[in-house]
């Protein structure tokens, strides 16, 4: 019997990076925008996925996959929206991979999409790690949830494009310290686009779909030059 | 929270490395893993324990290093752990430094293999 030590040096993740690379290379074939939405449960996801899916659908074909441990209630939700909606129920997972993402697509009538959105499932810590092959990623953050909430999930947000204060409709009822929540954000990533929506009342969205149209037309004007 | 499921891709790893090497066992496993990887490493050492079970690693130790966060700071020029909990933020002047140089480790560096 002999031992021996093997040197690697890999990331462990090494191989959800590879199929999310695979994920982005088709994605770019199909000119298709892919937004990865993360929170922790209850910021507001579903319904601001519902309005927006609604805002899109009628001049783009627009899509979303949702995760969940269980139930099916956030794609019932979201089918209302006219808007072709699949859920994906992870059971044990806390998060969504490349792998799951890729066994979801296959065979899914609605492809190609303009813009396929991806709801997390709601958790800060876990979905930060795997990269989906989505072009943006945003950080979604409630009013009610304390303004230091990027501190605490500082790899949430570092890895996100976009921070999205949502709920703001109650801000002055919960005291939000707008100031505080932007410096926290700022302190994990600078350069971070920072949006205020709420959903309920519509005050922010047309900031939010521009933000999600400059990209998709930047995604297209890519792919025609490319 | 996703430990186990890390241990998993982990026992993967280690066994697909270890054919390659033609091993018939692995007694060691050494990682780094970043203090914002989002893993604990206790929790992956109690998930490890029971996912190696039966496979060509079930009696590897995990030895974990655990990995600091760093930043780029602008100001220092250089790279400076930064203070827990206080964004990434320089623990030396305190400015933001947001770009991340250490911290977000999941590395499988090495294993020792029986042969």
């Amino acid at each position: 019997m002999k031992l021996r030590v093997v040197e690697i040096q890999q990331n462990i993740l090494r191989k959800n990076d590879d199929l999310a690379r695979a994920l982005r290379d088709r994605f770019a074939a199909s000119h298709t925008l892919v937004i990865n939405l993360l929170s922790s449960p209850g910021s507001g996801k579903t319904t601001l996925l519902e309005a927006t899916l609604r805002h899109f659908a009628s001049r783009y074909r627009v899509g979303a996959r949702v995760g969940d441990q269980a139930t099916r209630n956030d794609a019932d939700r979201l089918e209302r929206s006219g808007a072709p909606v699949r859920q994906i129920t992870t059971a044990a997972e806390c998060r969504l991979d490349a792998g799951m993402i890729g066994k979801a697509l296959a065979g899914w009538d609605a492809l190609p999409l303009d813009i396929l959105f991806i709801e997390n499932v709601g958790n800060l810590i876990c979905p930060a790690e795997y990269d989906l092959g989505e072009d943006v990623r945003v950080a979604l953050c409630a009013v009610t949830e304390g303004e230091d909430k990027p501190l605490k999930y500082p790899l949430a947000f570092n890895t996100s494009h976009i921070a999205l204060l949502t709920k703001t409709d109650l801000a002055e009822a919960v005291g939000f310290d707008r100031d505080a929540a932007y410096a926290a954000i700022r302190s994990v990533h600078p350069k971070s686009e920072i949006l205020e929506v709420a959903t309920r009342t519509g005050a922010g969205l047309e900031r939010w779909y521009a933000a999600l149209e400059s990209r998709l037309e930047q995604k297209r004007g890519v792919a025609v030059t490319a | 929270m996703h430990e186990l499921s890390v241990a998993l891709t982990l026992l993967d790893e280690v066994g697909t490395a270890a054919a390659r090497e033609r091993a018939t066992g692995v007694s060691s496993v050494r990682l780094r893993i970043g203090r914002m990887s989002g893993i604990a490493p206790d929790a992956l050492v109690f998930a490890w324990e029971i996912a190696r079970a039966d496979t060509i690693a079930a009696q590897a130790e995990l030895h974990i290093e655990d990995v600091g966060v760093t930043v780029f700071c602008p100001r220092c020029e250089g790279e400076r752990a930064s203070v827990e909990g206080g964004g990434l933020v320089c623990g030396t002047c305190g400015t933001t430094a947001a770009s991340i140089v250490h911290g977000r480790e999941l590395e499988l560096v090495s294993m020792e293999v029986v042969s």
